[in-house]
């Protein structure tokens, strides 16, 4: 999953960044809220981590900015400030949620995976899908109640057609999901990830929509309850 | 006392009081007029029939003796007309001989059966007239007539009483709706009074109240700035530690050497920034620089020990004049100062441009230059130099370097000021007591 990180004090951006990947987060980090209004309109990201106070003004401007021009990605806002007024503020803002500096890591992680829960609809934390199940925050697969066990690009690539609920992801899209901004992709890494995903979980499990691009497979949707 | 009961108050019992005595002054005046025209009446009456007896020949009650023609009495006036050898020639009520007994001309009061009458009588050349009123009817009318008059007094009197109720009442409406508007306000609102529609002699003072207002916003203002920078300031190198600590629990190697490393960085600078920030709270706790007047600093002294801590050394470019002025303060708190200051110089004046330092004694004062080169500052950024985490666009800083040096120079008694533009990035110029 994507997040876009605003944060403007680089060892502070630095640890998110690199707690987040240990859940296989993939963070894209600015550090103003002029770049993190360009990035978002490059690229969907799942979640972004809005720090309030950025040299270029207060990321409550900017959540505003975005609801108003209809900008739904889930926003999680970072701040010094502690006050239940500020918090109030934000939440009303357009914030989803509000974590006071300094803040747990895992507590971070929760948030985001509860965030990401929420937009999907769902009630609990797995995600699924026919016979297969994806846990996002243990990282685990089960098919048929049998644990899989998968690469960490091959459950991120999973995750995301999962999330897309059947719609037909791009290339491009599926790439965006897997890497950031500064990560070199080989040409073929991806079909090399679905050759594998195909493997474990069965032939069908991913489906190829030539010209377009790949979607879940219709049997296991077939199954769904 | 409420104001505008102590007005009605006052203003109501003067005017009670005013009423009150000119309704008893008319009253009395009332009863005098009254008693004097009714005897005018009683006299005109005796006369009346005295001018009548003048035309009935003098023999019709001189001959006939100890005959009296008595009238049928009238109630409440009496009539006698006698010869003035006491006979009684006719009347009403001969029962009223000690009434109308009368020998001598003019006005008396006399009492019959518990009734008091008033009493005229007339002596003309043959006879005597003597004419009675009661004084019940006299005194009845006297009480109609002042009944009479004295309801258009209470009319008024009530009449003004309403209208200065009214008349107060309304003048200090706007006082009214100032209170109203006061308590109904939410105790943490700050917001100005309208001044608008308020009497003259209450605008002075809802327009200092104003000014008071909104110098306590701008204060409280600041305060919550001070707080959001400090908990700003804080909280973000321990969001660093927090975060990369965690990392290193999870991660391995290199990168958990990596973590630590990071981890460490943010203790350094949480340390700096507290260091700071504590130094500044004792400066304006004022403890710090007191008793350290009567000692003297020489400014090359200083200096070496502050360019030693922030390792300028190479870049610093200074004259024997520092070695020749001297400064009326600690050691310590110079060293901090010039070391804020070479510290400010190096991170936001030009990489590894000389930074020049001289010093020179005018008028009692020490005055020590600091110039360092680099962009120019607008006069905007300079007014906000000394501002608490006030830090530019550097993220290393903590923003109070220059706030620490203005609170020692100020405490010590001296001054600060800053300066840019012509080559110069910025100059900074303290002058502070030599002696």
């Amino acid at each position: 999953m994507r997040v876009l990180l605003v944060e403007d004090d680089a060892p502070v951006a630095a640890g998110v960044e690199a707690g987040l990947a240990l859940s296989d987060f993939v963070v894209d980090t600015v550090t103003s809220l002029g770049a993190a209004k360009g990035a978002l309109a490059t690229i969907n990201y799942d979640a972004v981590i809005l720090d309030r106070r950025l040299p270029d003004g207060d990321g409550l401007s900017l959540l505003q900015q975005w609801r108003r021009e209809h900008v739904a990605t889930p926003v999680l806002m970072l701040t010094a400030r502690d006050a239940v007024a500020s918090r109030v503020e934000g939440l009303q803002g357009g914030a989803d949620d509000y974590l006071v500096k300094p803040f747990d890591l895992d507590e971070l992680t929760a948030r985001l995976h509860s965030l990401l829960r929420r937009t999907a609809g769902q009630v609990d934390h797995a995600i699924r899908h026919g016979s297969l199940a994806l846990d996002p925050i243990t990282r685990s697969v089960t098919l048929d109640g049998e644990p899989v066990v998968l690469l960490r690009r091959e459950l991120m690539l999973l995750e995301a057609l999962i999330r897309s609920r059947g719609r037909i992801l791009s290339a491009d899209q599926l790439k965006d999901c897997l890497y950031g901004i500064n990560d070199e992709i080989e040409s073929n890494a991806l079909n090399v990830h679905i050759y594998q995903l195909r493997r474990k979980l069965g032939r069908d499990v991913i489906e190829t929509v030539r010209g377009v691009g790949y979607r879940l497979g219709k049997q296991n949707s077939a199954a769904t309850p | 006392m409420n104001l505008r009961l102590r007005l009605v108050a006052t203003l109501g019992i003067t005017l009670i009081l005013l009423w009150g005595i000119t309704a008893a002054w008319s009253m009395r005046d009332l009863s005098t007029q009254l008693e004097h025209s009714l005897d005018q009446r009683l006299a005109q009456s005796a006369r009346m029939v005295s001018g009548l007896l003048d035309r009935v020949p003098a023999t019709s009650w001189n001959g006939e003796e100890d005959k009296t023609s008595t009238i049928p009495s009238l109630d409440g006036i009496a009539c006698r007309v006698s010869s003035l050898r006491g006979q009684v020639v006719a009347g009403t009520h001969p029962e009223m001989n000690d009434v109308l007994a009368v020998e001598t001309e003019g006005y008396r009061y006399r009492e019959h059966n518990g009734q008091r009458w008033r009493v005229y009588t007339l002596v003309d050349n043959d006879k005597r007239i003597t004419v009675a009123d009661r004084l019940n009817e006299r005194e009845a009318l006297l009480q109609q007539v002042r009944r009479a008059a004295l309801y258009p007094f209470l009319l008024a009197l009530v009449g003004s009483l309403i209208a200065l109720w009214w008349g107060v009442t309304r003048g200090l409406a706007p006082l009214s709706r100032l209170q109203r508007r006061l308590l109904s306000r939410n105790h943490d609102d700050l917001s100005a009074l309208p001044v608008l529609g308020l009497p003259g002699e209450v605008r002075p003072l809802i327009d200092s109240f104003n000014t008071l207002l909104s110098r306590t916003r701008r204060m409280l203002e600041l305060e919550q700035r001070f707080t959001d920078d400090a908990a700003h300031e804080l909280r973000t190198p321990l969001t660093a530690i927090r975060t990369h600590l965690q990392i290193a629990r999870r991660v391995e190697g290199h990168r958990q050497y990596e973590a630590m490393q990071q981890a460490e960085a943010g203790v350094d600078r949480l340390t700096k920034t507290l260091g700071q920030l504590l130094l500044l709270a004792r400066m304006e706790s004022d403890e710090i620089t007191r008793g350290s007047q009567s000692v003297l600093t020489p400014v090359g002294e200083a200096l070496a020990t502050a360019m030693a801590e922030t390792g300028s050394h190479d870049q610093c470019q200074y004259d024997q004049s520092v070695n020749r002025v001297c400064v009326a303060l600690s050691e310590t708190l110079l060293v901090t100062v010039l070391r804020n200051l070479l510290e400010n110089a190096m991170r936001h004046g030009a990489l590894g441009a000389p930074i020049e330092i001289s010093a020179q004694e005018l008028e009692g004062m020490a005055v020590i230059d600091i110039v360092s080169q680099g962009k120019t500052i607008d006069a905007e950024q300079l007014a906000r130099l000394t501002e608490r985490f006030h830090r530019r666009d550097h993220p290393q800083g903590s923003g109070l370097g220059l706030s620490i040096v203005e609170a020692i120079v100020t405490r010590a008694g001296g001054r600060v000021t800053f300066a840019s533009g012509n080559d110069v990035g910025l100059k900074v110029t303290l002058q502070l007591p030599s002696s």
